[in-house]
């Protein structure tokens, strides 16, 4: 029973931790790695240490791939800390900081190759989960609901040689983000391969900023999982992943016509128990069908790995 | 008699335009001095060879600026930039720019700070 409850619980915060924001011409930034989607028992403390890589590098017309080169590649590599503290069987609140060591653009100009760069503290997650069903001693169920917010903490005003740097390389997003999710996973304790859905929509303010007004378009997530525990400390599961993106929008309300879309992903992950309570979690994301608005540089993959850790307090 | 009557037909002229000009202080609100170009610190002009141009389409838009000690900043609020010097920035627009484009350019020294913006149209390929 016990090794259920925490295969679902390290799940749960896979999910958390993959979201990712794309944007036309950037890698995006993620969505909220909390790593704490889970339930937590009443004063039971989890701490989630991850480090992600994210390439993005093709430009895509609709569904199609293009040869467009002026943008080579966006990458990032973020590393975020993320805490969760059962409030009671019910209540979770889940708080998440991340810093982006580089956060970079690599640009093929005329006069050569060349970098926008920019480093720096992201937003911070907050989240409120509530379990909807109670815990039981057989047949693990969870079911929970979320709502929670992506503050722009971060910086928003990097300045590369005397320019400020694009809205899609700044460390933090800019825009006050609302998020709200339904995650249900499901386990007997005598099946060998569990399942799981989750569904997120995300809805941001404007962007107001000196020159800047921007809306990022509303996200619709939906992902689904199998897991199957090969070993009791050895957990390997596969995700199938929508995304669904409106467009983002300028000044006036206008429509940007190059961003949103849907993107689907296949997502292999696993988990591994090291010690009594203290897990390594990684995963891959792979992008296996992309259609886009317009022109825009897609991602090519993204990888996280990740050290939880729960004290009960 | 005669220069009695002009004395007081010009001291009512003198009133009446006191009036005047009093009335016309108070409706219309003298509008906030903007910084006077000076030989301290002056952004005389944003220029650019070209104002329309394609997506990834690069340009060069200069700031003509008088002063010393002068620091610049750039911003857009669509598109990307690089300095060549600060100067200069190269200026492009990737498909999420197109349309009317803002560039701005600050330039600062201990007299204060000057602005000037420069619209840059981009348009999609054929």
């Amino acid at each position: 029973m016990k090794s259920v409850t925490y295969i679902l619980t390290v799940l749960a915060a896979l999910f958390w931790s993959s979201l990712v924001s794309a944007q036309c011409c950037a890698a995006g930034n993620p969505v909220g790695g909390d790593g704490s989607q889970d339930a937590m028992k009443k004063n039971q403390l989890s701490i989630f240490a991850t480090y992600r890589h994210s390439l993005s590098r093709d430009y895509y017309h609709l569904s199609q791939k293009e040869d467009i080169r002026n943008i080579e590649k966006s990458y990032y590599d973020y590393g975020s800390l993320s805490l969760s503290y059962g409030i009671n069987w019910r209540f979770t609140i889940h708080t998440e900081m991340g810093y982006y060591f580089d956060k970079i653009q690599v640009v093929n100009l005329t006069s050569g190759q060349e970098s926008i760069k920019a480093k720096g503290i992201g937003d911070l997650s907050v989240t409120m989960r509530y379990s909807l069903l109670p815990q039981k001693i057989v047949n693990e169920n969870r079911l929970i609901f979320s709502l929670g917010g992506r503050f722009p903490v971060g910086q928003f005003n990097e300045v590369q040689d005397d320019v400020k740097i694009p809205v899609a390389l700044q460390p933090s997003s800019g825009a006050l983000k609302i998020n709200s999710s339904l995650f249900f996973s499901h386990k007997n304790a005598d099946a060998r391969v569990g399942w799981s859905a989750f569904a997120l929509f995300e809805w941001s303010n404007q962007i107001n900023e000196g020159l800047i007004v921007y809306k990022y378009g509303n996200l619709l997530l939906m992902e689904a999982t199998a897991f199957y525990p090969v070993k009791p400390s050895f957990v390997f599961s596969l995700s199938s992943r929508a995304e669904f993106r409106a467009r983002d929008k300028k000044e006036n309300d206008l429509e940007i016509e190059s961003t949103g879309g849907v993107v689907l992903y296949v997502k292999p992950q696993m988990q591994l128990e090291l010690m009594h309570d203290l897990y390594v979690l990684t995963f891959a994301e792979l992008p296996v069908y992309k259609y886009v608005n317009g022109y825009q540089l897609t991602n090519l993959f993204a990888f996280q790995v990740g050290v939880r850790k729960t004290f009960s307090l | 008699m005669f220069v009695k009557f002009k004395l007081t037909m010009l001291s009512l002229l003198l009133i009446a335009s006191a009036l005047l000009l009093n009335s016309c202080d108070q409706d219309d609100e003298a509008p906030e001095p903007e910084p006077e170009p000076s030989i301290n610190l002056a952004l005389d002009s944003i220029t650019t060879p070209k104002k329309h141009i394609v997506m990834f389409e690069e340009i060069l838009v200069t700031a003509h600026a008088r002063g010393e000690n002068l620091q610049y900043f750039w911003e857009t609020n669509h598109g990307s930039m690089l300095g060549k010097d600060s100067v200069t920035v190269t200026y492009w627009g990737c498909p999420s720019c197109i349309g009317l484009n803002t560039i701005q350019c600050t330039v600062t020294n201990e007299y204060g700070s000057v602005s000037d913006t420069i619209m840059v149209q981009v348009d999609p390929w054929n």
